[in-house]
């Protein structure tokens, strides 16, 4: 599979469902779109079904950015593409927060920053016992680091040597309130996690090759958890939006869409 | 005046007293012989909870998170995700504030399998003073939803309620309150969740009591049969789901009603009681004895539990002054 063609057509679904939903966190979702494709398209052993106790397990700790994330799973057919059109709806079944009780597929509920990793590490220790070939990967945004909880999980992982633990950071560089380097400065951010004692790892988050060689570095590491920071343009794709903090979320008038659909479509 | 539960022995001075951190650890070995997957996570407190005897007994069953709650609390719902029953334990004050949105989104929203204990709970957090003295954990996880919230009257019903909370499958927040308190609970006694226990019929006054309150309520209805005043004495181990209907027998009976907890009088026993008598628009004068919108404080808890009208004095006194 050209996995690179795909988070095209993927992003460009996204694109569409957020903008059909009446607007939503645009910016951190197609900035994640490679990373989402090359786990679920090609690393991830999903083999078994859902309900396999083996399989790998995926945390998205930046919970907004559930749109590529439900695209995928209705691609993959683990939920029916019809529901696409109840994101964010009244009584609808697919929250813009990923919701686990409500989605086949998905492994933890979140939207509350900061707390996924923590999650992941329970579950990498756990299935680390039975599993140990098993993987869990967290995806973490960038401004979520924020929180001091994402640094009390990771000096839990390195002090239970979760090896089976692989976090990716969506380093788009943005956050709500303007860039990361102007709202709380993250840098030096690889040295922060070497410096917690994790293998730390550097991508293009937009290449899916360099994205494969580097989870595949990751899973050969034993001893340490790693975290890949990939490297990401929030609002990747769409001309407006890219690299623009104020998109991390909005709603579009019926041009911009064209405009971006557009846009999507020259790249892809 | 009739005792309808014949749970407790003759004279409160006769009941044996059992540690509360004993028992955690004691009845945690003994639900991992046959759990295989109930595990123990703690946050730098192991020796505050009582569950070094559980890491004695199965060295690889405990996670020790440091001192990080909102790990804690993370870190043990992924460990239910994948099918553990992590019992995670730390101070009630620490459970409760410094780890609410993790116990709120990590575990509740999520509806994981996880079982947090909070230690030193109330005012038997003492010297640790104010800080640590827990006054809204049962408000807060009784706000919570799926959250089942337990606050023990003594040791055996701490037993039974942590066997239940094994077994049962979903979110459950218990109250460990520190320290040797008498078991009023007989050997044959059953935990049923969400029951509320008659200790003594009486048609004058109903007094409904929670944790560590229990002993002193029992202690003063013996004072108070003596002065002739007939107490309907319940018992409410089970804060969360409440027993409405227990309430309202006792409402049938008695038009005053004193509720005594170790806790703040807003948002824990007092008001589900006030919110019963409320929702069924029933006639009641309702006296609520805790902590009255104040913090605790450096002090024995004797002293604080004197101070603050919820020992067998206080309740004496508010009960012949109705």
């Amino acid at each position: 599979m050209d996995l690179q063609k795909k988070a095209a057509q993927l992003r460009t679904k996204t694109f569409e469902v957020i903008t059909q939903a009446g607007g939503g966190h645009y910016g951190g979702s197609l900035s994640a779109v490679e990373i989402m494709t090359v786990l679920y398209y090609d690393v991830m052993n999903l083999s078994g079904g859902i309900a396999a106790k083996d399989r790998d397990r995926f945390i998205l700790c930046k919970g907004h950015s559930g749109p590529p994330l439900y695209v995928i799973l209705a691609d993959k057919g683990f939920i029916a593409e019809e529901r696409l059109k109840e994101l964010d709806q009244n009584g609808g079944s697919l929250p813009k927060h990923v919701d686990r009780l409500k989605v086949q597929g998905i492994d933890y509920s979140s939207g509350s920053l900061g707390q996924g990793l923590s999650v992941a590490c329970g579950m990498a220790a756990s299935l680390k016992e039975k599993y140990p070939d098993t993987r869990v990967y967290a995806l973490l945004g960038d401004g979520e680091c924020d929180e001091g909880q994402v640094w009390e999980a990771a000096m839990l992982a390195r002090q239970y040597q979760l090896d089976n633990l692989i976090g990716i950071v969506d380093y788009n560089q943005c956050q709500i309130d303007g860039r990361t380097s102007q709202v709380i400065n993250l840098e030096p951010f690889a040295d922060k996690w070497r410096a917690f004692g994790w293998n730390v790892l550097e991508c293009d988050g937009h290449d899916t090759n360099a994205l494969q060689k580097t989870i595949t570095q990751a899973k050969l590491h034993h001893g340490q958890p790693t975290i890949i920071i990939a490297h990401t343009k929030k609002g990747r794709g769409v001309s407006f939006m890219e690299d623009n903090y104020i998109w991390h979320s909005g709603k579009i008038t019926q041009e911009q869409f064209e405009i971006g659909l557009r846009d999507l479509e020259g790249r892809g | 005046m009739r005792l309808v539960c014949g749970i407790w022995k003759e004279g409160a001075e006769s009941m044996e007293k059992r540690n509360t951190n004993q028992t955690y650890g004691e009845t945690l070995v003994r639900l991992g012989e046959t759990r295989k997957n109930l595990v123990v996570v703690e946050a730098d407190l192991m020796k505050a909870s009582g569950s070094a005897a559980f890491v004695k007994a199965y060295p690889n069953r405990q996670y020790n998170v440091g001192i990080a709650e909102q790990n804690l609390i993370g870190f043990s719902a992924g460990l239910a995700a994948t099918g553990k029953i992590p019992f995670a334990s730390t101070f009630a004050c620490f459970a409760a504030q410094r780890a609410c949105d993790q116990a709120v989104n990590a575990v509740a929203y999520n509806n994981f399998n996880v079982k947090i204990i909070g230690t030193s709970a109330g005012l038997t957090s003492e010297k640790n003073g104010g800080t640590h003295i827990s006054v809204a954990d049962l408000a807060i996880y009784r706000a919570i939803p799926r959250f089942q919230v337990f606050d023990p009257g003594d040791a055996e019903e701490f037993a039974q309620v942590l066997e239940y909370a094994a077994d049962y499958v979903g979110p459950v927040y218990i109250r460990s309150n520190k320290g040797d308190f008498p078991v009023f609970h007989s050997p044959d006694y059953q935990f049923k969740p969400s029951v509320a226990e008659v200790l003594q019929d009486g048609a004058d006054v109903g007094l409904i009591t929670t944790g560590i309150t229990t002993n002193e309520g029992i202690q003063a209805c013996q004072e108070l049969n003596r002065k002739g005043i007939e107490v309907y004495h319940l018992h409410m181990g089970t804060i969360k789901p409440f027993d409405e209907q227990a309430v309202l027998d006792c409402v049938s009976k008695v038009k005053k009603i004193v509720t005594v907890e170790n806790h703040s009088i807003i948002g824990s026993l007092g008001s589900a009681v006030a919110e019963v008598l409320a929702k069924h628009g029933t006639q009641a004068k309702l006296v609520q004895l805790g902590l009255r919108d104040c913090f605790g404080e450096t002090a024995t808890l004797d002293y604080m539990m004197h101070k603050h009208g919820i020992d067998a004095s206080g309740i004496i006194e508010t009960i012949t002054q109705l």
